[in-house]
This record gives structure tokens, sequence and C-alpha cells, in this order.
């Protein structure tokens, strides 16, 4: 367990920003807690000061987590979200998509959102940023990248993408051994 | 698969034996609980002939009952409801968790800086040592030591003032520039010292026999193999061009690098740089170096009246060419 080294803190916070925009400024100043990241085997970790500080007597090889972890940097040190980090996106979430209750299994085994299956989605969200995606009753579900903007989703025929699939709640179940 | 065993075992073992409800343990509370970290210890002895009848039933269904008490007591703790759930917040740990890593060694000190422990002499800062006089003849700050200063001492020095215990023959000079090289090489002296001073409490182990003891080996095989590995790059070719053995690694192994700038684990000033890096991030486009633009600005300005007088001058020759024709 470490903290992020500058390219490492670069690469994690331009890819939350894609979501939550300035909102990560919150994550980092708490009122309540001093909380922080730390990486440990390539996973991203938020984690208060006090279990952060425990944690630190566990040595490295068995340390298998803690905190909520937010993702994981591939060996090109590259940032991938991951589901866990779902309740903080969903609560500082940008531009969010409601997905009509007919198609919220099919994104949660992991297809992309088309038009047909969109309920409704922020004004003026432009193409490619983050989103994250509620079911009608504000349940998050997951997060993607959108394909059009809102302004093009209008003219669209209902068979068309609008969201790239990233990450659902279904990978709790199907990707559960790698998750945490 | 296990520990799922075990709980339906333990559940067997209470349904059988006794009918108060689950949540109700048939047992003196003696534990001593540590709910900060969610431990109870039980301090009390066995039931040795029970344990003897069936020492794997006994224990079972006595942790069975001291993790209900833990369980009930946690559920006595002040309750929290947030969006996800109700937690339970949970007292300060009482139980000390020992260190895993050895306490950090001091660096071994200099001869000065033993010598400054010794008689409380600080070191100051660059502003307490007033690093900068005014210099009234050129009307600007100078360095009291330091960079440009022997400049200014030759500059100053001139001329010398004679006084009665001068000898005769004997240029000022040149005594002034031995005084000084002097200071240097003791100055010069004093870091050699310290470097070997180092270099020999690096060195402590060498020289020694070695102990081929059993508990020993370890160490010294991992000694040998950083030996062989240190002779293996030092030759001319670093390695590169050297006879492999049959069954050798092809290079050798070198330390892990370092990860620079980790902070030293203060939160507050981790997140206060984080802060910065994202500021610098959400101005990225607003970020203009200015004295770049403005020199760059200037230069094309300057290439451009560069460019016009030229081709007004030749054109101008040309003119007068023309009107002298």
């Amino acid at each position: 367990m470490r903290p992020l080294t500058e390219e490492e803190s670069k690469a994690f916070f331009e890819k939350l920003i894609k979501f939550i925009g300035r909102n990560v400024t919150l994550l980092i100043q708490r009122t309540d807690e001093p909380y922080c990241f730390r990486i440990q085997k390539n996973k991203v970790y938020y984690v208060s000061e006090e279990i952060m500080k425990r944690s630190q007597n566990i040595p490295r090889e068995s340390l298998t987590s803690l905190g909520t972890c937010f993702g994981r940097f591939t060996k090109t040190g590259k940032f991938k979200l991951h589901i866990t980090a779902l309740d903080y996106l969903a609560q500082y979430a940008k531009y969010k998509v409601w997905v009509k209750p007919t198609s919220e299994m099919s994104w949660m085994y992991g297809n992309n959102l088309l038009k047909a299956g969109l309920g409704r989605i922020t004004e003026d969200t432009p193409q490619n940023t983050g989103v994250v995606l509620f079911s009608m009753n504000d349940i998050p579900i997951g997060f993607g990248v959108t394909a059009k903007s809102t302004f093009e989703c209008r003219k669209l025929e209902p068979t068309a993408l609008v969201v790239y699939h990233y990450g659902d709640v279904g990978e709790y179940l199907r990707d559960e051994d790698s998750l945490f | 698969m296990s520990s799922n065993q075990a709980v339906v075992n333990a559940s067997d073992i209470l349904a059988a034996s006794e009918n108060l409800p689950k949540y109700l343990v048939d047992k003196e509370d003696t534990l001593q609980y540590d709910l900060g970290n969610l431990t109870a210890f039980d301090y009390s002895s066995i039931n040795k002939a029970e344990y003897k009848e069936n020492p794997q039933e006994y224990l079972l269904k006595f942790s069975r009952d001291n993790v209900q008490l833990l369980v009930s007591r946690l559920f006595q703790c002040p309750l929290k409801v947030i969006d996800e759930g109700t937690l339970a917040i949970l007292p300060k740990c009482i139980t000390p968790i020992p260190r895993e890593r050895q306490l950090p060694t001091d660096k071994p000190k200099t001869r000065w800086e033993a010598f400054a422990k010794l008689k409380g002499i600080k070191k100051k800062t660059k502003s307490q040592k007033n690093a900068l006089e005014f210099d009234e003849q050129k009307e600007e700050y100078v360095n009291k030591y330091g960079k440009s200063r022997s400049q200014k001492e030759k500059e100053e020095n001139w001329a010398v003032t004679a006084g009665p215990q001068d000898k005769v023959g004997e240029d000022p000079f040149t005594k002034m520039d031995e005084e000084k090289n002097d200071r240097v090489q003791r100055q010069k002296n004093r870091e050699q010292r310290n470097y070997d001073d180092s270099a020999i409490r690096k060195s402590v182990n060498l020289g020694k026999p070695m102990v081929f003891s059993k508990d020993n080996r370890p160490q010294i095989k991992s000694d040998l193999n950083h030996q062989f590995d240190v002779a293996k790059i030092s030759t001319a070719s670093v390695g590169k061009f050297d006879k492999q053995l049959t069954e050798e690694s092809a290079k050798p192994k070198r330390g892990n690098k370092r990860l620079q700038n980790l902070g030293d684990g203060n939160v507050q000033k981790e997140s206060e740089n984080n802060i910065k890096m994202l500021d610098r991030i959400f101005n990225k486009e607003s970020v203009i170096n200015v004295e770049k633009a403005t020199s760059q600005h200037i230069k094309g300005e300057e290439r451009k009246n560069y460019i016009k007088k030229r081709t007004s001058t030749k054109e101008g020759p040309t003119k007068k060419h023309k009107s002298s024709k």
C-alpha cells in the first residue's frame, strides 16, 4: 500500500473528472473525516486516514483489500474504474441517464444502451463523456460513456447506440473474485 | 466451504441441546471486549471433563457461544442510519496492534552534526543568516557568501593596508591566496574524513570470518548471489559481451527502482497536493506561459520589421538606380 505517484494521480483524476467533474475536490476535502487514495497491487482504494494507518501494520503481500476500491491501473498505466466506485460516482455525477425498466436487465448483463432503453437524460450532455446510469426509480445501476450528445439523441432511431457500457452492477456477480 | 459446514454444525448442536432463543447464551458473560477491533477475549479456563469427551464439539460450542455474546454486544452499540443501511458506531480500540516494521534508525551523523548537536547549534535558514548585503558602490544587493562572492572580494582587495607586522619582501596578495587555499584544503580533508568514516561503517562486517551455520545459510546465499551479480556487470562492457554459463540467468538482477515523491504519509499535505493538481487539470485550457507568449510575439514583430526593412532597402537602391538611369 502506498500513495499514488504524480503520473498515477494524474491519470486517475482525469478519469474521475470525466464522470464527476469538479466534484472530485469534495472527495479529497471531506468535512467529516480525512480520506485519502492508496494504491495496493495495482488497485486504487479510497480509505479514511484511520483505516489507512491501521492497515500499515499489515505487510503488502498479505493485504487483500481496504476501504472502497475505485479501480485498477493496467500494465500500460491506464486507469480503469471498477463498479465498486459507483456509490461515489452516483452521488456526485455530473451527467445522468435514466434507463427504462425493459432495458435494465440488458444493461446489467454488460450490453451497451440503445436509444429504445433511454428513459431520461441530463440536458446538455456532450458526446463522449462519462455518465452514471440510474433505473427509473433512481437506483444507480452502472456507468458508461455517451455515444451521442443529448441534442443528437432526439433524432436517433430506436436501435442506435446511446451509451457505451463501462461498468454495471451485474459485475458484482460476474467478476466477484477480481473486483475488490 | 469448511466455514459453511462449521456454521451448520454449531446451529444443529444448539437446536438439539437447548430450547432457548438463538440469540441467548446460557453462559456467564466473562469476556473482555474490544469492540473497536471487533474482538473479545475469553480468559476463563475450559471444562476439562467436557473437553475430553468430545474436543471438537466442545470447542465449536464454546466458540459459538462466545461469538454470539460478541455479536449481541455489537448490537447494543449506538446506531447510525445511512442510505446504504444501518451502522453500529464502535468505541475506540483498546488492544494495541504491534508495528509490522522495525523502528527506523537514525542516520549516522557526520562529525560536524554530532558537534553541533552537542553544542546546541541549529542550522540557520538563508533568511536567518542575512545572506544578502547592500553594496553601496554597486548600488545593489550582493551575497555575503557563496555565489560570486569570491569575485567581489578580489575586486575589493585591490589594495592592502600595510601594518607594522608585515615583513619586507613578502607579497600580501600571495599570502592571502595561500591562506584561502589552506582553508579550502582543510575543508576537503574534513569531507574526505566523513566519507571514509561512512565507508567504514558500511563495511563493518567485511574481513570478519564467515559463519557457516545453518541459521546463516539464507543470508550467505543471498550475499553470494548479490556478489555474483555485481561481478557479472563489473566488466568493461557491463556484462554485455561476456560468455554466459549454461544455467545462468541472462541478466543480473538489480534492485527495484524506488518511487519518488510519495510524501511522508501526511494525509492533509497529500490532499493539498491533490487539490493543486486538480486545479492544474481544470485550468489546463487557460494555462498560458505569459513570458513565452510575449517573447514569441515580440520576436515575430521584430522579424516582420526586419523583413520589411530588407525588402524596402532592396527596393530602395533599385529605384534609385532606375531614377539615375
